[in-house]
């Protein structure tokens, strides 16, 4: 006869191996400007880097990230944009301790760049972008953006 | 109650037989770089012209004062269910950004679907406000030109 509690303990076990392990150990992929991020059928990489200040307009600091897409046809690259910044979700880091959640979007008619728009607050510095991946392994890419 | 093997899988292979639920026009559309082929997309935009058209007739119940109070609280009911079918079906086709804000190589189907869009957007706000008014002959205008594009369509 099991004790009391021992189906429960081991419930919890099994949640630890199945669940709480993969998680922790999932580590992100960690890219550089100008490195190559596969996601699915489509490529995405990081070309360059715009931290300004939009004071006059009540926007202490923004962060501009401009993206290289590549693969499928336009209407998918525009889609694949949508759903990176709203499935996949794109944070932004900073040394300084903030986090904040940025916009991602497609450019132009061919769909093939795109930038992605965050808004830290002011005197943030130290930044890396964590994008999360909707299309498979790696989970999530962080890309250091060297500023 | 003790259940036999046999019985679950019979459940489970029942369940696996269940016929799936048909595909509306607007389903499973692929797109390549030029947008939607006619022969694709011509079944969804006549069913999106055909909502339309339920839609004007339900407007035309909404502002009838010959009716009654009742007949014209249904017709806005219905009329804001339709709305609600045809942004479905929008939006299974591709929604605005593929529709209206990307560029196809036949302008035709762009201006078409700019039509779609202008009218169900008014014909919303008309249905969930309730405006004092018909439809101005602008806005019907561009239902009108719609409904004429699908007619060509074989």
């Amino acid at each position: 006869m099991s004790r009391p509690g021992a189906s429960w303990r081991g419930y919890a076990s099994a949640a630890i191996v199945t669940v709480i392990l993969p998680a922790a150990c999932a580590k992100p992929a960690r890219v550089q400007i100008g490195q190559v991020m596969r996601m699915g059928q489509f490529v995405l990489r990081a070309d360059s880097v715009e931290v300004y200040s939009r004071a006059h307009q009540g926007v202490p600091l923004e962060v501009k990230v401009l993206f290289t897409v590549g693969g499928g046809n336009r209407f998918d690259r525009l889609e694949f944009a949508e759903t990176v910044s709203g499935k996949g979700r794109v944070y932004l880091l900073a040394a300084t301790g903030s986090r904040d959640r940025c916009w991602m979007s497609g450019i132009g008619d061919d769909q093939r760049s795109a930038y992605a728009v965050c808004n830290p607050p002011a005197g943030s510095r130290g930044f890396t972008l964590d994008i999360g991946n909707p299309y498979g392994e790696p989970k999530r890419f962080v890309l250091d953006l060297g500023k | 109650m003790r259940v036999s093997p046999a019985g679950v899988l019979f459940v489970l292979a029942m369940a696996g037989c269940s016929a799936p639920a048909p595909r509306g026009p607007c389903e499973g559309l692929v797109y390549t770089d030029a947008g939607l082929t006619p022969e694709q997309y011509a079944p969804c935009a006549k069913a999106m012209v055909a909502r339309l058209d339920v839609l004007w007739d339900d407007l035309q119940s909404i502002h009838n004062k010959t009716l009654s109070k009742a007949d014209r609280l249904r017709a806005r009911q219905h009329c804001l269910a339709t709305t609600s079918e045809l942004a479905r079906m929008w939006n299974q086709a591709g929604g605005t950004s593929k529709l209206v804000s990307m560029g196809w190589a036949d302008t035709d189907w762009n201006r078409f679907n700019y039509d779609i869009d202008a009218s169900r957007t008014f014909y919303l706000s008309m249905c969930y406000y309730g405006a004092a008014a018909p439809p101005p002959s602008t806005m019907e205008a561009v239902h009108v030109e719609a409904r004429r594009f699908v007619a060509r369509l074989r």
